[in-house]
């Protein structure tokens, strides 16, 4: 019986997480995804401040590569500031598609060549290429993202 | 005839740490994280000062010297006789308030990471979320300090409206002292010297743990 209830929960979390229709769980699903490309690269920052360990450097990197393609649909129309939910997503990201697209673009282009950098193993390209991309985020979250 | 209140140091602490306080919350809202944080280290280092000279320094400076117990604080309300110069039971609490509020403040900053991956010099020991909920705290606990602040103003309005100058004295040093009071003693230089190497200290060492972090930052 337990058991069954758990399974039964298991099965409802992920159906909520795989079928976020509703804007609390796009909004939710957002800031999830956003928390991991953060994770990652604080994970990038605090392995250049430490040992720069380049498996951890391929692994992070290979991530936010990841992420960063998949960042364009956590951005689905009504999971603005007009859904009413809370949220830091401006809603000139829909107002001006263009505009978000190309800030989005521009990270995964960043985050392509930090992949490429930390694969070939230098810690020095790899620090260039976090400098760049990081770029990217705090340039899109200046426009894109309330404070 | 007025007297020697606040010391130098006692004065200098007050008015930088004003500065100071002011130039973090502007920094901050202007997302000059770089200038913010170097401002943060001096408030660690003016707080080191302070505790400091809180045991060590000029009477009117001691913790043991204002900080009161419910009853005297009441017999301060209930408008008792004058007592030493300085900080009032209900002041002296004040400072102390403003002053733990500061210590936690400084304390979270050096944690705190906001979603442009600009942190504080220790935010390697706390995980991503960890870091920005840190944040979060640091700005709520921001907006305690500016209540405390607020009261403050409060209160010094308060005293002026009763004819009795707050400020003057925080500027001069000196104020009126009620007559058959014992006047205040002051601090040799040796131990101000012992107060500034701490406080100094306290910035390299912040300063230190922040060089410790990846160029990449491009700090």
């Amino acid at each position: 019986m337990k058991r069954a209830l758990i399974a039964g929960l298991a099965v409802a979390l992920a159906a909520g997480t795989a079928f976020a229709w509703d804007a609390a769980s796009q909004v939710k699903a957002r800031q999830a995804g956003m928390k991991q490309i953060g994770g990652n690269m604080k994970g990038l920052y605090d392995t250049l401040s430490d040992d720069k360990n380049p498996a951890k450097l391929k692994e992070y990197a290979g991530n936010i590569q990841r992420l960063s393609g998949q960042l364009p649909s956590w951005f689905p129309a009504g999971s603005g500031p007009s859904s009413g939910e809370k949220t830091k997503a401006k809603a000139d990201i829909w107002t001006d598609p263009a505009g978000f697209k190309a800030a989005a673009d521009a990270f995964k282009a960043e985050a392509v060549k930090l992949n490429a950098a930390a694969q070939s193993g230098d810690a020095a390209k790899v620090q260039a290429a976090f400098a760049a991309t990081r770029g990217t985020c705090k340039g899109c979250h200046d426009k894109f993202q309330t404070k | 005839m007025p007297t020697l209140i606040w010391d130098l140091p006692t004065r200098l602490f007050h008015w930088v740490l004003a500065a100071l306080v002011a130039f973090s919350w502007w920094s901050a809202e202007e997302g000059q994280l770089d200038w913010h944080k170097l401002s943060g280290f001096a408030i660690a280092g003016l707080l080191v000062f302070r505790l400091w000279w809180g045991v060590a320094g000029s009477s009117t400076a001691r913790f043991g010297g204002f900080v009161k117990g419910p009853a005297g604080v009441m017999a301060y309300l209930k408008g008792g006789a004058a007592g030493a110069p300085g900080h009032n039971p209900l002041g002296g609490w004040s400072v102390i308030a403003m002053l733990l509020v500061l210590i936690a403040q400084v304390g979270l900053g050096l944690f705190a990471i906001n979603d442009d991956f600009e942190g504080g010099p220790l935010t390697k020991y706390v995980d991503y979320d960890t870091g920005l909920a840190i944040a979060e705290w640091h700005e709520t606990l921001f907006n305690v300090l500016l209540g405390l602040i607020v009261l403050h103003l409060l209160a010094i309005g308060f005293y002026a409206a009763r004819r009795k100058n707050l400020v003057g004295p925080m500027i001069t040093g000196r104020g009126a002292v009620p007559e058959g009071v014992t006047a205040p003693t002051f601090a040799p230089l040796w131990r101000l010297l012992v107060g500034l190497a701490l406080s100094g200290g306290t910035f390299a060492v912040l300063w230190w743990l922040e060089k410790q972090g990846s160029p990449a930052m491009g700090f």
